[in-house]
């Protein structure tokens, strides 16, 4: 094979001489490298968005979802409880179950007779009741290590949210806060503590969502329930301290903004003798304030251009004319652009700070080529950059306001005042809403006589990524007890009931699924709970089965397309091949003269279709694997040219893909150099057919 | 023996049926040379290559070396036991004379690296036709007399045992034709072995052991 591989490389190697036939076999290999690339990253970019999505639709729900059947619903077991005493007369969820100290809390003395339609009791060998919850937990510890395994309740209400927002016109006086509400209708899902994903979903607080929480420490939360607005007040002292205390513990402040223009703070800063230029607001010759103004204004009847400089901490203005005024450090000074400051939060003896403006914060920035440094009270200024602390290694004893993990597993917040802390679905942050953020849900509860609206406070704990449940934006998280509480009394939403209760079962790795499904239900079978349960694996989501077929069949279909294009491009190795062939023949003759036999002689051709095979898939590879590397570019480069967003963000994800699909290259680097050795047979077979007794002779 | 012709014969269908050879024997004796003259068109050509395993005749047997060179694969018996050398060289005209020479030894996947026998033999061969200088220049840049004179060392490159020259200087002139006769007769000789040449050259077929004439599709002796 050494001789027929060093043929037809030289064949192949380009020469002057032969310009047009070296111009035909670089584009062929120019073709099928396009090809190559094209399916590489074509693939790879699908393979990873559905990768993405499974990990999406796998995390937030988990990929087995255990629900109860209706043979659970009206079995004895589940029935049992709404006549007994020991239940409250009163349903229980699987949770309940699952901590319930009796299975069958039926007392013959104590409770009312079974009705003659009562169902049969399920039994265990002993004789007891057979508790299928508690059996179906130990059916899944049981069948595998590392299977993770929670109850979930669905319930639904309506969400309010009232939001207060500091507002002023800039140059206020006073800050003013105004007040907003929303409303949603919602379904509240029981957040799982044992989901080892979550924490993964959970935004953390973004700046903004941390100023707002400082924000808010200062004020009260009562109203938050109440249908108008109330005037916001200050909070107690106490509550002012707990909030601070928690947010201080949990925030690294590195950088903070001016809000707004007053920026009284400056005088203190100003260095001495060193000249800035302001614009002096004058009203009957008096000047009332100065601005610090970056940008180019025209004087006009109040406003007057000059500089401003502090001699012996006093601040003294010139004016273009010369004219000098001295000012004391306490004249109102503004700036028209934000300050952008390095900031240090000074330690605090929070029992002296009755508000924020009690703390300090060292800062230090240039403004006008002068670097200004010193120590500036919490007023007019916003964090601009800060870390919040998401991640803890055991419970702390001061915790966040927020979300947070720890040992990867997420941590819901105690909420203020008793609310209930809640995780909204991401969507809710283009509403404007924001960390901290109280409200209440509302439901109905029936009683004998009437219908009665229940509130149930709440405090947002952060935003979730709910991936691509179809209800998912207005899937809200919070502790299960209120979403029992709620599904107990309520009677406004009345979804399936067989999907409103149930157990998700994790585990890291998704294609185990079949094998744990059938394991499980095994197992299940084995115990006599089969019937009471209905195991689902993810791919037989309602809501995700369309998708992944959709997936599915995109793949195949473009697997397809891949192999057709691919045919189509090799299909130029045989042209340029029968064309090598004819200007060979006298060579093939000569080789064949010498010994060389039809079979050497139609490798020489089948190697130079896999050689130039080989070589495009090289280089296709090697183009994909650049594209795929830099595909945040390339897109950014496709939307420029189109003048819009090449990808939606919301079906593709922030950013596409970066990885080179296994399965693509592995499908690249076996078909390619196949098609282009097949290829190369056709003129392999035609230089076969040489007749070299004819060629040497007519030479 | 070297080889057993027993009536070979050839016709042609197209462009009209013709018998160009005709109950074709002789046989070889090892070292032996013999010339094969007649005049143009009578088939000479087709006789050497028929000879040669490069064309088939359409009846009668032939041995070489004691094997039917009619049936199966002849390549390899092409490769390890005939030499030949065409009127118009036939050369790689795009290699060096070297590998020209070795191309027989590397069709036959003989190692031809630095220290091989095949190198040496190859390198030796180039000495004795005198081009021992010539070995990396393209054969296309040689005369037409030097590239006769790789063609001779190429056909000698795997020790074959017949030596199939076709009209070796039909394409050269008089001072060359000399110099090609003395080296293929010579080196036959040194190197002790058979030839058949196809030649209108008298004074090449008077160089022969034995002459023979082809007139009419018949060989006979002269």
């Amino acid at each position: 094979m050494l001789f027929e591989f060093s043929v037809a490389k030289k064949y192949l190697v380009p020469k002057k001489k032969q310009l047009s036939m070296s111009l035909i076999a670089l584009m062929s290999v120019g073709v099928i490298s396009l090809v190559v690339w094209l399916i590489l990253v074509f693939l790879s970019v699908t393979d990873g968005i559905e990768k993405n999505w499974l990990k999406k639709l796998t995390s937030f729900n988990a990929p087995i979802q255990i629900t109860p059947t209706d043979a659970y619903y009206q079995s004895y077991y589940y029935q049992v409880d709404s006549i007994s005493g020991d239940s409250d007369f009163s349903y229980k969820s699987i949770g309940e179950k699952a901590a319930a100290t009796l299975t069958d809390p039926y007392s013959p003395d104590e409770d009312l007779a079974l009705p003659p339609y009562w169902p049969e009791k399920e039994v265990d060998v002993d004789g007891s009741t057979k508790d299928f919850v508690k059996l179906a937990f130990a059916s899944i510890q049981k069948t595998k290590l590392g299977l993770i395994a929670q109850d979930y309740e669905v319930s639904g209400a309506l969400l309010k949210l009232r939001m207060i927002r500091s507002q002023g016109p800039s140059f206020a006086p006073q800050e003013s806060h105004t007040q907003s509400y929303l409303t949603q209708a919602s379904y509240i899902n029981s957040f799982s503590g044992k989901n080892p994903h979550l924490h993964k979903l959970i935004d953390p607080p973004r700046i903004e969502d941390i100023n707002h929480l400082f924000y808010l420490a200062e004020l009260s939360p009562d109203g938050a329930s109440a249908d108008q607005p109330d005037r916001v007040v200050k909070g107690s002292v106490s509550e002012f301290h707990e909030r601070l205390a928690s947010l201080l513990e949990n925030t690294t402040i590195k950088r903070v903004k001016s809000s707004g223009q007053k920026a009284s703070y400056l005088a203190s800063l100003l260095p001495e003798n060193k000249s800035f230029e302001v614009l002096a607001y004058q009203k009957q010759g008096r000047i009332s304030y100065l601005v610090f103004s970056e940008k180019e204004r025209k004087e006009s009847r109040y406003f007057e251009k000059g500089t401003l400089k502090r001699i012996n901490d006093k601040l003294v203005y010139t004016s273009a004319e010369g004219k000098t005024t001295e000012l004391g450090l306490a004249i109102p000074l503004f700036s028209e652009t934000p300050l952008s400051m390095e900031a240090r939060l000074k330690k605090p003896n929070l029992s002296q700070v009755m508000a924020l403006r009690d703390l300090k914060l060292d800062v230090c920035f240039i403004l006008q080529g002068h670097t200004l440094s010193g120590t500036i009270p919490w007023e007019t200024i916003e964090l601009e950059d800060a870390d919040a602390r998401t991640s803890f290694e055991k419970i702390p004893d001061q915790p966040p306001p927020w979300t947070y993990e720890v040992n990867g597993f997420a941590v819901l917040p105690k909420g203020h005042r008793a609310a209930a802390a809640v995780l909204l679905p991401k969507n809710f942050q283009t509403n404007g809403v924001k960390v901290g953020d109280t409200g209440y849900f509302s439901y109905n509860a029936s009683t004998t006589s009437a219908i009665q609206e229940q509130r149930l406070p709440v405090q947002i704990a952060g935003f979730y990524d709910p991936g691509v449940m179809a209800i998912g934006a207005r899937m809200i998280l919070t502790e299960p007890a209120v979403v029992h509480t709620i599904n107990t009394s309520s009677q406004t939403y009345s979804f399936d009931q067989n999907m409103m209760n149930g157990i998700q079962v994790w585990y890291s790795d998704l294609s185990q699924t079949s094998e744990i499904q059938t394991e499980l239900t095994e197992a299940f079978k084995q115990e006599g709970i089969l019937p009471y349960w209905k195991i689902t694996p993810y791919y037989e989501y309602d809501f995700a089965r369309d998708l992944l077929q959709q997936f599915q069949s995109d793949k195949y279909l473009f697997t397809l397309i891949g192999i057709i294009v691919l045919i189509v491009a090799c299909s130029n190795i045989i042209s340029l091949l029968v064309i090598l062939v004819n200007d060979k023949k006298k060579e093939i003759a000569i080789l064949s003269a010498m010994g060389a036999s039809k079979k050497s002689i139609a490798w020489i051709f089948t190697l130079c279709g896999g050689i130039m095979g080989c070589l495009s898939t090289m280089i296709g590879t090697a183009a994909a694997l650049l594209t795929i590397h830099n595909i945040d570019s390339v897109v950014h480069f496709l939307s420029l040219l189109q003048g819009h967003e090449a990808f939606n963000a919301v079906f593709y994800g922030k950013s596409l893909p970066d990885e080179l699909s296994e399965r693509a290259l592995m499908f690249i680097l076996i078909a390619t150099p196949i098609i282009s050795l097949l290829a190369g047979l056709v003129p392999a077979l035609k230089a076969c057919k040489v007749h070299p007794s004819k060629i040497l002779r007519s030479e | 023996m070297i080889l057993k012709a027993h009536k070979l014969s050839k016709s042609y269908k197209q462009p009209e049926k013709a018998e160009i050879l005709r109950d074709i024997t002789f046989s070889l004796e090892e070292g032996e040379s013999l010339a094969i003259v007649g005049p143009s068109g009578v088939g000479k050509s087709t006789l050497l290559h028929i000879l040669g395993t490069l064309e088939e005749p359409s009846s009668g047997s032939l041995e070489i070396l004691g094997h039917d060179a009619l049936s199966g694969d002849r390549s390899m018996l092409r490769n390890k036991h005939i030499g030949f050398v065409f009127q118009n060289f036939n050369l790689l005209e795009e290699s060096p004379v070297l590998e020209n020479v070795l191309m027989p030894a590397k069709v036959g996947r003989q190692a031809t690296g630095k220290g091989s026998k095949a190198l040496a033999h190859a390198e030796g061969l180039l000495e004795r036709v005198g081009l021992e200088g010539h070995q990396n220049q393209l054969a296309k840049h040689l005369s037409g007399g030097e590239k006769q004179r790789v063609a001779i060392a190429r056909a000698f490159c795997n020790h074959p045992q017949l030596i199939l020259a076709d009209e070796p200087s039909g394409n050269l002139d008089e001072g060359n034709s000399n110099l090609i006769h003395e080296l293929l007769i010579g080196s036959s000789h040194d190197y002790g072995k058979s030839l058949i040449v196809v030649t209108h050259n008298s004074a090449l077929a008077e160089l022969c052991d034995r002459k023979f004439l082809l007139s009419d599709g018949c060989l006979t002796s002269i």
